[in-house]
């Protein structure tokens, strides 16, 4: 048996479990996904059992358990953060400090405790790795690149916020680090959270948020709440915020600054919010271009490897390829802590001498980030037959010409195909599916089918081969975490034909894909691999094929507030709530309107808002 | 644990603490230098990792 490395991320935000044989990974899932509870913290028993499940091994067969940060480390700095604080922060204190003492500190114990309790053997040495060491690992080793500059740009883990590595073979080697409680991950969740949405999940709400808006704010952050140096090394001024001292991010000193209270979440968006968050990411893209030129200069790589919470920023990734600081960006698909659980492992992985095999092949080692649970036909009938549903089975070519002709037709499809995506996005395994083309899509997905904001733009997934044609992008985007400028030759005004302000901008329709087209006619670009999904690229071929356009409109398959969908049940369940026309479920096909009624009217209300 | 139990730590260890040792150093480095070329903690000649025992446990 090879040997096998089990990486964990839990009891902070989005847990996760991770198996690698080899050093290379070969299973990996969000606990979300299993308990449908989105960004669960609890320890990842799900995703545990399904990754041993899929080599049918055991706790004993494992050669090491790897947790993502530092346990002591990091409650050295939640002492002297009470202390720093002191005497406002009793509110966070009396929170916090009972779970440090009864179990945080002691987190290996406590995690064996937890493994031992999954009834799969006895567990093994449990091993932790800094918070960042976690994130640059899994950013650098399953990289293509046989060498290459890392960045790992977070909230916080232990102390670090920001950290530079230079990655050369299985190694790697820490070159600069900046510390709490100056975070740049920290700044973008206290403008998330002024603009009336959630942190830690709400960042990327702001992010689609800053084209409507103008960066007015710009020089009055750069004043008081930050001051940025050459090599992109910041500090915040503390007496802005309030994260060292409770549970809210902002309180009167932001109040005073931009000239009013923080937005109620769900409340009408207005002028400010759209430019403060059009302020906070350019303040964002320069840090993080500044920290890209210094990470060339220390190890003179070509090539940046990028992970953390702030490389989900697609945005600044797109504009960090641009500057052309680095020839080539590779950015982990669960940049987020999830991808903690895959650093960690590997981090001991090459330690122990596991080689980088992938590497000079041209690919990375992430599978296309398919690395979740599949579920044969026969799971899939199971599953309908029990729910009652009215399916087709189908060949795979009659499948792809009936969705094919579907969406053509302006349907709204459901994507159930092969292993789940490990990370936050859909790519073409538990995705929504929809024509570009269509002015009225974004809306209507928008609206109808997601239950989200009419603000939020969609995402294109495109051919690789014709990837030139449709998008402004230098490089691959497999991730969809690059934003890139829709082609001129498909757009079909220019910027300065618009008077529109706000969210008026949304009815203007502005390229040929204009679903898929943002108010600053960029786009979140997913570019399709046949290595990497192959039904999905013949998918993306008829479509092309049938209508000359090679780009679908590609969005994650859950309504607001829920986790991606994991199964067959969760599926179906989130068709029937929604109204989309069809579901391709393996090679199953179903129409919504040849479904039986379905009764599950206080849905939402079970849903939290995110 | 008792809310006045924590509150009297935090009140009469934690808050005398930490006032006092900001008067000498604040543990958050919380100062702006405007001067200064940079705030980077810049780890010269570090090698890579390999002590991956160091913290380790045996679980249970």
């Amino acid at each position: 048996m090879p040997e096998l490395i089990l990486g964990l991320s839990a009891h902070y935000h989005d847990s996760a479990a991770t198996l690698l044989a080899d050093g290379v990974p070969i299973a990996a899932a969000q606990q979300e996904r299993f308990s449908r509870r989105r960004h669960d913290s609890d320890f990842p028993a799900d995703a545990i059992r399904y990754c041993l499940d899929e080599v049918g091994a055991k706790l004993p067969d494992l050669s090491a358990v790897a947790y993502y940060e530092d346990p002591a480390l990091k409650f050295r700095r939640v002492l002297a953060t009470y202390l720093g604080a002191a005497p406002h922060a009793f509110g966070t204190f009396r929170h916090t400090l009972p779970p440090w003492l009864s179990w945080k500190l002691a987190m290996t114990r406590h995690l064996g405790r937890q493994l031992a309790r999954l009834d799969l053997g006895d567990p093994p040495q449990i091993v932790v790795r800094r918070h960042h060491e976690s994130h640059a690992a899994s950013a650098f080793f399953p990289s293509p690149y046989e060498s290459a500059a890392v960045l790992a740009i977070d909230g916080v883990g232990e102390w670090a916020t920001t950290t530079m590595w230079h990655g050369v073979g299985n190694q790697l080697r820490q070159l600069a680090e900046l510390r709490f409680p100056h975070s740049l991950g920290l700044l973008y969740s206290a403008f998330t959270y002024y603009c009336g949405f959630k942190v830690d999940s709400g960042e990327y709400k702001l992010m689609g948020l800053a084209p409507y808006g103008t960066p007015r704010y710009t020089d009055v952050i750069r004043e008081r709440l930050i001051d940025i140096k050459k090599d992109g090394s910041f500090r915040l001024n503390l007496r802005w915020f309030e994260f060292l001292r409770g549970q809210a991010m902002t309180g009167r000193g932001f109040e005073r600054l931009f000239g009013g209270p923080r937005r109620v979440p769900e409340a009408p968006l207005t002028e400010r919010e759209f430019d403060l968050a059009a302020s906070v990411q350019s303040i964002t893209e320069e840090v993080v271009l500044r920290l890209a030129r210094t990470a060339r200069r220390l190890t003179g790589e070509p090539r940046l490897c990028l992970a953390g919470g702030v490389a989900l920023n697609c945005v600044a990734n797109g504009k960090l390829l641009d500057a052309g600081t680095f020839e080539e960006v590779w950015v982990q698909p669960a940049a987020g802590d999830a991808g903690g659980s895959l650093g960690a492992a590997l981090a001991v992985a090459m330690s122990r001498g596991a080689r980088r095999v992938h590497v000079g092949t041209g690919r990375d080692a992430m599978s296309g980030a398919l690395l979740g649970p599949a579920y044969d036909d026969t799971d899939i009938r199971s599953t309908l037959d029990r729910r009652g549903a009215v399916y087709r089975v189908l060949d795979e070519a009659t499948l792809i010409d009936q969705v094919v002709a579907a969406l053509a037709a302006g349907k709204v499809v459901g994507w159930f195909q092969c292993r789940m995506e490990f990370g936050p996005r859909a790519l073409g395994a538990r995705s929504i599916l929809a024509d570009p083309r269509d002015p009225r899509m974004q809306s209507a997905l928008n609206l109808k089918i997601k239950f989200r904001e009419s603000f939020r733009p969609f995402a294109p997934s495109v051919l690789a081969e014709d990837a030139e044609a449709y998008f402004e992008l230098a490089q691959s985007s497999p991730y969809m975490l690059l934003v890139a400028k829709v082609s001129p030759a498909l757009r079909t005004r220019s910027d300065s034909t618009s008077h529109a302000t706000g969210l008026d901008l949304l009815r203007i329709t502005r390229s040929t894909i204009p679903a898929v087209t943002h108010v600053d006619f960029t786009a979140r670009v997913q570019t399709v691999h046949p290595e990497n999904n192959p039904i999905y690229h013949r998918l993306l071929t008829a479509f092309k094929e049938a209508t000359s356009c090679s780009v679908l409109v590609n969005t994650s398959f859950n309504v607001r507030g829920e986790p991606i969908v994991c199964s067959p049940d969760d599926a179906y369940t989130c068709f029937m709530r929604t109204r989309m026309d069809l579901l391709a479920l393996g090679g199953h096909l179903l129409e919504k309107s040849a479904q039986p009624p379905y009764q599950d009217d206080d849905w939402r209300a079970l849903i939290p808002m995110d | 644990m008792s809310t006045a139990l924590l509150a009297l730590a935090y009140y009469f260890i934690v808050t005398p603490v930490g006032l006092l040792s900001r008067i000498v150093h604040d543990p958050l480095r919380r100062g702006w230098n405007r001067r200064a070329s940079t705030y980077m903690h810049y780890l010269a000649n570090r090698s890579p990792r390999t002590d991956h025992g160091a913290s380790a446990q045996k679980g249970v």
